[in-house]
């Protein structure tokens, strides 16, 4: 009897914890898909960064008028830059969706300090035309950028650490694979956040107006460093 | 700071849970489709046609791609969607399509203390993967299973119905309709709304 009894209560305890266990790991694990909603703490970027920042200040490409672009943001701007296409039904708009109401999330004042270029990874497809449509589409003010050099696409990709492959497939349309990332870079030109596909919306938008406020994640010096664990050993990853 | 030390007891206890809930409540392969929200045990739906419901495409403009997205539940049976069509005048040509992440290497495993939201989606672009690691691209499947009394989400970053080269603008607040063919179970009618994720 007393065993009975007894063993009930850490079974209770046993429950309570693996409920509090599944709540805390839903909250920090879960949550993907663009309609999640937003559980981190407040404390953490949801992008990511690499360590050190990539830096993109000396690349520039042509845009769809012709006029070179760089990708340094305006000063205390945030300049968001996404590689890919506008054959693209599926990843590219849900992203570039994002990124539109991210935008339109900011007060008015901080709107115009947000620019947004998108870089075809497709220039065979994506003539400048086509292109343009595309990205004003969700951003009237988006810059097209295309250049049929593949040299000179490759290395740009390759400053932000975004790649692309784009085959003959069988049915006659190319098939296309590309980093479905997007960058945040800034003033300085250098990529401070990245977000893979995924990011939760809210958290996008979170994560842009802490930039225009200046913050930056921990390893990218800037007026204000967040606090974080190191980095997993295992992984091989420096810290810092 | 308390907010810092809760974050590192949710790691720990991450650490010790994720593989089972990576499979129960993540649903790391879209695939699976599997959403938390709307798996959560339906012991209503014991119908045998597969319901549909959710059903939304995104805006286009002639001569584009687009996509169309729903939520299928199954019925008694288990059952494959295999055709999806529009009316005539719509678009070139309507695939099954599933996006996935087809980079090598993309069995990195995402570090929780980069601090993401993000699902499934991220193992390959993750904080640790190479620069080639975890390019996503999209491919034509056969078919998409809808097992049982399950689910199955279309969704931006997994299942789609690729709308190829439309031959008309698809604007926002239209309607339009959906013929989905599954086997076993027949054809059923919906009516996706053109909108804005
Ligand atoms: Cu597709």
């Amino acid at each position: 009897m007393q065993d009975v009894k007894s063993a009930s209560i850490p079974r209770r305890v046993a429950t309570v914890v693996v409920v509090a266990v599944l709540t805390a790991g839903w909250a920090a694990g879960c949550g993907g898909g663009d309609t999640a909603g937003s559980s981190t703490t407040a404390a953490e970027f949801s992008g990511y960064t690499r360590t050190p920042a990539p830096s993109v200040a000396s690349v520039t490409l042509p845009s769809a008028d012709g006029t070179e672009v760089g990708f340094a943001a305006s000063p205390g701007g945030v300049r968001l830059v996404y590689f890919g296409y506008t054959s693209c039904p599926d990843v590219c708009p849900t992203t570039l969706s994002d990124v539109k109401r991210a935008i339109a999330s900011l007060p008015e004042a901080d709107r115009p300090k947000v620019s947004v270029d998108m870089v075809s990874i497709d220039p065979a497809r994506d003539t400048a035309e086509k292109l343009t449509q595309y990205v004003t589409t969700f951003v009237p003010t988006g810059v097209a950028v295309r250049t049929d050099d593949d040299a000179r696409l490759r290395a740009a990709a390759r400053a932000f650490g975004a790649d692309y492959e784009v085959t003959p497939g069988a049915d006659g349309n190319p098939e296309v694979i590309h980093t479905a990332e997007l960058y945040a870079v800034d003033d300085q030109g250098r990529v401070v956040l990245i977000w893979p596909f995924g990011t939760a919306r809210d958290a996008l938008a979170r994560d842009l107006r802490r930039l225009l406020a200046g913050e930056r994640p921990r390893g990218v010096a800037g007026p204000s460093t967040t606090p974080r664990p190191t980095a997993d050993p295992s992984t091989g990853q420096p810290a810092s | 700071m308390t907010t810092q030390r809760f974050r590192h007891l949710a790691v720990a206890l991450l650490g010790v849970t994720v593989l089972p809930l990576g499979l129960v409540a993540c649903g790391n392969d879209s695939s699976d489709g599997a959403d938390p929200s709307t798996t959560a045990g339906d012991p209503g739906s014991t119908a045998s046609a597969p319901k549909v419901t959710d059903a939304w495409a995104r805006p286009g403009t002639a001569g584009g791609n687009t996509a169309v997205y729903m939520t299928i539940t199954g019925g008694a049976e288990a059952t494959k969607l295999v055709k999806v069509e529009l009316p005539s005048g719509t678009a070139s040509s309507v695939e099954l399509h599933e996006t996935s992440v087809s980079g090598s290497g993309s069995s990195t495993t995402m570090k929780m203390d980069e601090g993401s939201e993000m699902g499934g989606m991220d193992q390959g672009s993750g904080a640790g993967s190479s620069m080639s690691g975890g390019m996503m691209g999209m491919k034509a499947v056969d078919a998409i299973e809808v097992p049982a009394d399950g689910t199955v989400e279309l969704k931006p970053g997994g299942y789609h119905v690729m709308v190829m080269d439309l031959q008309k603008d698809l604007t926002a607040g239209e309607s339009l309709p959906v013929t989905l063919t599954f086997e076993p179970g027949g054809t059923v009618e919906v009516t996706a709304t053109v909108r804005e994720p």
